[in-house]
């Protein structure tokens, strides 16, 4: 091929104004991408993909196959000492950056998602499930639970004890109906919480907890006893309670890293102080939370098919069919192409969705929903670009097409969330152009 | 074979699946209780399921790829493959894979024990002019079998991906002879063969798959076979993965549909629900059109017409082609159509889906290895490409 038909060589024969508006620069999507952030979440980026590459990236597989046998807590504490587990709060309590709650509050949080699932999805959730657990705390405006249990919790991890906390909704009869308002209503809770003196007795069973069988501090959400979801609580629980108890660790696809596991109520007494935000106001909270986590969930999903693409990319250049490398064949370079557009647009609407003052319904459930379809389009169009190279664990693909497919289900099935796109789209936030214009001609 | 004939093999698959491949799953791993595999083969070949070369054994005939379906078709191995599929993909991946190793060796009139088949190589894209001739232009086949100065012959080369079920004691080696395909049977003690287990994968656990390193094993450790091209094969392969990935959908609706009925959501039986039904009747009707498509693409497959032309050279009759063009088609969109339902299956299923328990995500892993095994999808698509313009004469088919 004759260099100057190349784009970097064409632009060589350019004078010096025309090749400052040609920009060949040779840096990767990454890069470009991250130079378009400012300074500190440029900064944030480049630390949490180092801690990735060194932290996470080594155990992906091996906790892939055995997940009963590995120990998360060790990389938890790895992240901690980074400041990657506390931050829902600015110093001296915790890494709670001001610029990003001033800026794009949950870009952090996508940032950090995306880098760690690239890595691995199952040990990236099993980080990011610990501040799904501390969400509740934060967004419900209980100075109690904010300066009182967030900052003894984050104190411990940064004395250096594994405080993972885990956010417990999920019930065996109600996984979609604690997830959207039709459902709620007619939920058949199974957790129930009755009030005693000076406290709660709940008795029930939670399941499918990210991080249920590791964590100390679990946020979880109860009835009144004879009420339905409406009369939902949000109480702090920790593992030394007598009653509560772990019960089966699921066996799962994907994300196998991350433990997700039954929770056990056995007449479980909570005193008041662990109330978190006002009797009854659990469902507003755990409403606000979904709102928080899904444009992060719609993270996951980007990451995990970032790291596809990445391991597709390199084993279409490294194999080789006759005298060339995959990647030079056009049927495999159309489909790479494919690949790469798909993760960009993904990353484009993820952090749209992080930059809104705050985050509210639609854009949550629109990230998700969109980027977990497509994160599954994009690993098994890797696994059918390698053929049965994909299906070989060892060349990641397939572990990574495992790993997206439950962020399709997780945080509200992709169904779940279309509804709630069109509840807030056709309700009060709906805007309609024949009726913008009736009401401007009147 | 008449249509009772089938019904009863297809009864007998049934009843296997349910007495034999159930309890294989019944315990707490993604897969399933694998040390019972070898068992299972050995019951599925007196229950006449699985083929053998040998004359004697129960499935010689109408084991799957059986004698029988030489002269009658692949219609009874490719519905008695789905029903097993039903129970187990897995399990109807091993019977498949030994079927066509029987085939192979039957064939060429040999009769070892348990064959796996190896065809495909490392570096070889498949097209039509090297399924005709390995020696065409721009077709590279590495493994060949080399006369020496002293007037031996030596095999040797790389085959990958060599599907090959528990106890397989040998491999039908596809090489490039001097102007022609010629085959090989190769024991797997031989020496100079070296077995590379491939290594964990997504679905099929039951089948291992292995690559083969051929480093000069002398004319003393291999029996030459007739000398065939691998067109035979490759419809017997891909009519069979189309069937054993079907197989596999329809059993993965079953169990949509039925949970559909017992789960209770959003205050009423989530089949109730649109969400629900626009998932199930997605599936339903992708696994219909798999169905048809593999009838028709069996209907193509006829008797005698897919016999592989003797020498292993030349393009092959029409209706050779007409066959093959006709499975790879249908194994790249029965393939495709399936991963998709079974993983709107799974989305019925929601987070149960997602559990081992619940036996979906097996399915879905092994619905996705059925997909990109035995060639991608986008090589057949390439090969589909240049099929030009014998275009299958299947509706003319149809009107018999």
């Amino acid at each position: 091929m004759k260099a100057e038909l190349t784009p970097y060589g064409s632009r060589s024969r350019l004078g010096r104004l025309g090749r400052i508006s040609f920009d060949t620069k040779p840096i990767s999507l990454w890069d470009r991408d991250t130079a378009t952030l400012p300074y500190p979440f440029r900064r944030m980026r480049r630390a949490f993909r180092d801690f990735a590459r060194q932290q996470i990236a080594p155990h992906a597989l091996a906790a892939d196959v055995d997940p009963h046998s590995f120990d998360v807590k060790p990389l938890f504490l790895e992240a901690a000492k980074r400041g990657y587990t506390t931050m829902f709060l600015p110093r001296p309590w915790g890494n709670l950056s001001l610029y990003s709650v001033a800026t794009a509050m949950l870009l952090p949080a996508a940032l950090r998602m995306e880098e760690f699932c690239a890595a691995c999805g199952g040990l990236g959730l099993a980080l990011g499930a610990h501040d799904l657990g501390i969400a509740p705390l934060f967004v419900s405006g209980d100075t109690k639970a904010l300066l009182g249990w967030l900052r003894k919790i984050y104190a411990e991890i940064k004395s250096g004890q594994p405080s993972i906390c885990a956010f417990a909704i999920t019930e065996p009869g109600a996984g979609s109906d604690v997830e959207e308002t039709d459902g709620a209503e007619s939920a058949k809770l199974g957790t129930f919480a009755r009030r005693e003196k000076g406290g709660w007795r709940i008795s029930g069973r939670k399941v499918f907890i990210s991080d249920g069988g590791v964590a100390k501090w679990v946020t979880l959400f109860s009835a009144q006893e004879g009420k339905g979801a409406e009369s939902w609580t949000c109480f702090l629980l920790d593992k030394s309670m007598p009653g509560f108890s772990v019960g089966r660790r699921e066996r799962k696809m994907g994300q196998r890293a991350s433990d997700a596991s039954e929770l056990i109520l056995e007449d479980v007494f909570v005193p008041d102080d662990r109330v978190i935000g006002p009797v009854g106001a659990g469902w507003g909270i755990n409403r606000n939370v979904l709102n928080y986590s899904r444009p992060v969930v719609g993270a996951i999903a980007l990451g995990i098919a970032r790291g596809a693409l990445e391991h597709a990319l390199e084993f279409c250049d490294t194999a080789r069919l006759g005298n060339r490398p995959l990647s030079a064949y056009q049927d495999v370079q159309i489909r790479l192409a494919d690949l790469i557009a798909k993760v960009q647009a993904m990353r484009a609407l993820v952090w749209h969705s992080t930059r809104y003052r705050l985050p509210f319904q639609a854009a949550g459930a629109i990230a998700k929903s969109y980027c977990a379809d497509t994160a599954w389009e994009v690993c098994t169009a890797a696994v059918e670009l390698l053929g049965d190279h994909g299906t070989l664990h060892g060349n990641f693909v397939e572990k990574a097409a495992r790993d997206a497919r439950l962020t399709q289900i997780y945080e509200g099935t992709n169904q779940i969330n279309r509804l709630a796109v069109i509840e807030s789209q056709t309700g009060p936030e709906a805007e309609f152009p024949s009726l913008q214009l009736a009401q401007g001609s009147g | 074979m008449d249509r009772s004939a089938v019904d009863a093999f297809l009864e007998t698959a049934r009843r296997f699946a349910a007495r034999e491949i159930a309890p294989m799953l019944e315990v707490e791993d993604r897969d399933g209780d694998l040390s019972k595999i070898p068992a299972l083969l050995q019951m599925a070949e007196q229950a006449g399921i699985l083929a053998g070369a040998d004359p004697d054994s129960p499935g010689h005939e109408f084991g799957v790829w059986g004698k029988a379906a030489d002269a009658d078709g692949p219609l009874a191995s490719v519905l008695v493959l789905a029903e097993l599929a039903r129970g187990c993909a897995g399990v109807a991946s091993a019977v498949h894979f030994a079927g066509l190793g029987a085939r192979e060796l039957d064939n060429a009139g040999s009769k070892a024990g348990r064959a796996a088949v190896a065809l495909f190589e490392p570096e070889w894209r498949l097209t039509w002019t090297g399924v005709d001739d390995p020696h065409m232009p721009g077709v590279s086949i590495c493994t060949s079998i080399v006369k020496e100065k002293n007037g031996d012959s030596v095999l040797q080369g790389r085959k990958a991906f060599v599907y090959a079920p528990p106890g397989t004691e040998g491999f039908v080696v596809y090489a490039a002879g001097s102007d022609q395909w010629e085959r090989c049977y190769v024991s797997a003690d031989a020496k100079g063969l070296a077995i590379e287990d491939a290594g964990q994968r997504t679905g099929l656990a039951v089948c291992a798959c292995s690559h083969l390193k051929i480093d000069d094993v002398p004319s003393s450790m291999f029996t030459g076979l007739p000398a065939v091209n691998p067109s035979s094969f490759l419809i017997r392969l891909w009519l069979g993965i189309s069937a054993i990935a079907l197989g596999n959908a329809q059993a993965a609706l079953v169990s949509a549909r039925q949970y559909a009925r017992e789960r209770y959501q959003g205050g009423d039986e989530i089949h109730r629900h649109a969400a629900v039904r626009l998932l199930v009747g997605d599936a339903g009707s992708r696994v219909s059109a798999a169905r048809a498509h593999l009838l028709s693409a069996v209907e193509t497959a006829d008797p005698g017409s897919t016999s592989a032309p003797e020498g292993g050279k030349g393009r092959g009759n029409a209706a050779v082609r007409e066959a093959l063009i006709s499975a790879a088609a249908a194994k790249l969109r029965i393939g495709t159509d399936c991963v998709q339902a079974v993983t709107d299956c799974l989305q019925v299923l929601g987070g149960y889906g997602y559990m081992e328990d619940y036996r979906m995500e097996k399915r879905l892993r092994d619905a996705l290895t059925l997909q990109s095994m035995c060639v991608r999808p986008d090589d057949l698509r390439l090969l589909l490409a240049e099929s030009g313009e014998e275009e299958p004469q299947t509706v003319e088919r149809g009107r018999r």
